[in-house]
Order: C-alpha cells, then sequence, then structure tokens
C-alpha cells in the first residue's frame, strides 16, 4: 500500500467525518423550517471538510485504496445512528456492514 | 415509460439516463479529487483551495445531485440507490485507465465484494403491495 501513516489518517478521518457529516445533516433535517438551520449549515461545513481531507490523503494513496476505504461509510453511518441516534439497526445493513468490511480487507490485503 | 406492465416508481425511461449521469459524477467526483491531489502535492490547506480540480471535484458534487433529484422524481430510492454501488467498479476503472495503478485480482474481488455489500445495504425491502 502507498502513502504515509499521516496520509493514512487523513484518509480514515474523511471516513468518520462522512458519517458525522450524516449524522448531523439527518438531524438538520429533522428541524423546522423557516428559520436558519445551523445544524444544517455544520453537516454541510463537515462535508466540505471531508472533500478537502479526501484531496489530502489522494496526494499519496492510491485512487483505489482510498476508494475502497471510503465504502466503509456505508458501514460506519449506520452503526453511528444505533449508537447516537438510537436508530433501529436492520439485520440486512447488519449484513451489509460485514460484507463491505470484507470487501475492504480483501481489496487491501488480498496480495 | 409506463406500459402496462410497469409499476410507478420502477426504474425505467429518462431516469436511467439521469441516474447514469449521477453515477458518473459522483465517480468523477473521486478523479477529480486525485487529479487536484497531483496538482497540490506537498501543499497544504491553501494549495488545495487554489487548485481548480478541487473546484470541479465540488461542481460534480453538485451535479451528481442535480441528476440524483431527477432520479427521485420518477423512481423509488429502493429501486435507484442500490445502482450506486457501481460507482466503486468504475472508479477501479478509472484508477487504472486514468492514472496507470495496477489492479490486482485481489482489487477485483474486493470490488466486488464491495458493491454487492453497498448494493445490500442500499436496498430496503420492498413495500407490500396494497
Amino acid at each position: 500500500m502507498s502513502g504515509s501513516l499521516v496520509h493514512w489518517a487523513a484518509l480514515f478521518a474523511s471516513v468518520l467525518l462522512a458519517v458525522a457529516s450524516q449524522l448531523v445533516l439527518r438531524v438538520g433535517a429533522r428541524r423546522r423550517r423557516g428559520s436558519v438551520n445551523v445544524v444544517t449549515a455544520a453537516g454541510l461545513a463537515l462535508f466540505g471538510a471531508v472533500t478537502v481531507l479526501m484531496v489530502y490523503a489522494l496526494q499519496a494513496i492510491d485512487l483505489k485504496s482510498a476508494i475502497a476505504v471510503s465504502s466503509l461509510t456505508y458501514v460506519g453511518t449506520p452503526l453511528a445512528e444505533r449508537v447516537l441516534l438510537g436508530e433501529h439497526l436492520a439485520r440486512r445493513t447488519l449484513v451489509a456492514c460485514h460484507v463491505i468490511l470484507a470487501g475492504v480487507l480483501v481489496f487491501l490485503y488480498g496480495g | 415509460m409506463t406500459g402496462p406492465e410497469s409499476r410507478p416508481g420502477d426504474l425505467a425511461g429518462a431516469a436511467i439516463g439521469a441516474l447514469a449521469m449521477a453515477v458518473l459524477c459522483r465517480s468523477l467526483v473521486f478523479v477529480f479529487a486525485k487529479l487536484a491531489a497531483l496538482g497540490s502535492e506537498g501543499g497544504g490547506l491553501v494549495a488545495i483551495l487554489w487548485n481548480p480540480w478541487y473546484w470541479a471535484e465540488l461542481g460534480a458534487l453538485a451535479a451528481q445531485s442535480g441528476f440524483w433529484i431527477l432520479v427521485l422524481r420518477t423512481t423509488r430510492l429502493a429501486v435507484a440507490y442500490p445502482t450506486t454501488a457501481l460507482v466503486y467498479a468504475l472508479n477501479l476503472a478509472w484508477a487504472w485507465a486514468l492514472f496507470g495503478e495496477s489492479v490486482t485480482p485481489a482489487n477485483l474481488v474486493g470490488c466486488g465484494i464491495i458493491v454487492v455489500g453497498v448494493a445490500i445495504a442500499a436496498t430496503r425491502a420492498r413495500e407490500p403491495s396494497p
């Protein structure tokens, strides 16, 4: 695998921030309309940070590896929704999380 | 688009074109991000923000959102969303074709597993017929 530890840290931080932005945007979407929605703005700002972190990570990491790792947002988002928002975690989602995780491991360490 | 066999919300007609564009734009987000990275290599935040490819990345994100809205006007989310998993396969092809990255059999298998996993995550159980 290419890239320094700092760039890999940036890549995983971009995944965590992408998950956080999804949660914040979801919370913002539940708020009443008609007023300035600070929560939604915060969610968009987080997503902006994700785009910068992704570019920084790609300065030293292969595109193919970055894409594989970015799929972990599909794992992190439902888990974070379960833990932080108390939402139901469907069995199908749990299966998908395991499949994606297996795919990322095969992709990165499969040889 | 609606023949006697089709149901409202099924993927058909103009929605297919809009969905293809949404998937293409989503994959271009990563391509432009890589181009921005190559153009700002060794630089920090300012170098990234001043790189035109970074703004192309944001433009592709906006375009993807626009096409996605068009898709959702005629198609159920449960039908359209799983196809976004194709972004991962498309980007592996871009990485090989545009940036000369080597693609190993493990990459192909891993990507296939990811696509299946994302498709499962994005698919919701179909609503019962009324």
